[in-house]
């Protein structure tokens, strides 16, 4: 039997201990809690993939759903890496219906580039825009 | 007397499109598409004896990112410091208190959130973005 991925953006189908399971021990979101995680899924636009059923990755988008949208938390089981899985998952938040009126979308990715890339995303043309503050 | 209310029922609706549909980095935008990213934010408004004179909305996960959106003082009260009060009341926003990451975008405000400890990007080779023109 072929191997059926599905993606959902139902909250309510989520693994939340699976996805803090695995945002606990990576560099974007260390140390984050379940309450935490939790709370940016409230918060958060979000998408889930599974395969048979099983969730193997994750992301969501903050986003006012006109303007700005910005990808967060994305990934794939280590397990089920190198299958186009994170592909089928970024076109699947790209394409959502109700983020088809938003104009600008951010992310920040230390070795994912050409994941997005594929989705028109490129480097900031204008960096000396933007600010932040790490806190 | 200024005040600054998160309170969304007492924002000018027409008052911020009128504003924001001049600036270079909203123009055009209707009623519409500002209802809907005000129902998406938390929103501030900043207000002169109880007639708005400014703006801002910041959209937040409540942990771990915040960016700051159509932060705006209208032109005759410029100059006063209201910017200043009106940024502090974010910063200060007690559901961003866990935040990490805040983020703005802008052509000319650099010195405002210079203030609050923003600097220009580290590592804006990790950025990436895809602009719908």
């Amino acid at each position: 039997m072929p191997d059926i991925i599905t993606i959902s953006t139902d909250k309510n189908k989520l693994n939340v201990p699976f996805i803090q399971n695995f945002l606990k021990d990576i560099y974007w979101a260390a140390g984050r809690t379940i309450d935490e995680v939790q709370t940016t899924i409230d918060a958060s636009f979000c998408f889930g993939i599974y395969l048979d059923n099983n969730q193997i990755g994750f992301a969501r988008i903050i986003t006012d759903y006109v303007v700005f949208a910005y990808l967060m938390d994305v990934f794939i089981d280590e397990n089920y890496r190198g299958k186009g899985y994170s592909t089928i998952l970024i076109e699947a938040m790209m394409k959502e219906p109700q983020l088809q009126q938003v104009k600008i979308w951010r992310l920040a990715t230390s070795d994912a580039h050409f994941l997005y890339q594929k989705f028109g995303f490129k480097l900031l043309a204008h960096p000396e825009k933007m600010m932040e503050k790490i806190l | 007397m200024i005040t600054v209310s998160t309170d969304k029922n007492k924002l000018d609706i027409h008052f911020i499109q009128n504003f924001l549909k001049d600036t270079y980095w909203a123009k055009n935008r209707t009623i519409e598409t500002l209802q809907i990213s005000i129902d998406n934010s938390l929103c501030y408004g900043i207000s002169l004896d109880d007639e708005q004179i400014g703006f801002s909305r910041v959209i937040s996960d409540l942990v771990s990112i915040a960016y700051l959106m159509d932060v705006f003082i209208i032109d005759k009260h410029r100059g006063k410091g209201y910017s200043t009060i009106l940024v502090n009341a974010m910063m200060n926003e007690p559901k961003l208190q866990e935040i990490k990451i805040w983020g703005s975008a802008t052509l000319d405000a650099h010195f405002l959130y210079k203030k609050f400890g923003f600097t220009s990007v580290e590592n804006p080779e990790k950025l990436m973005e895809k602009i719908i023109k």
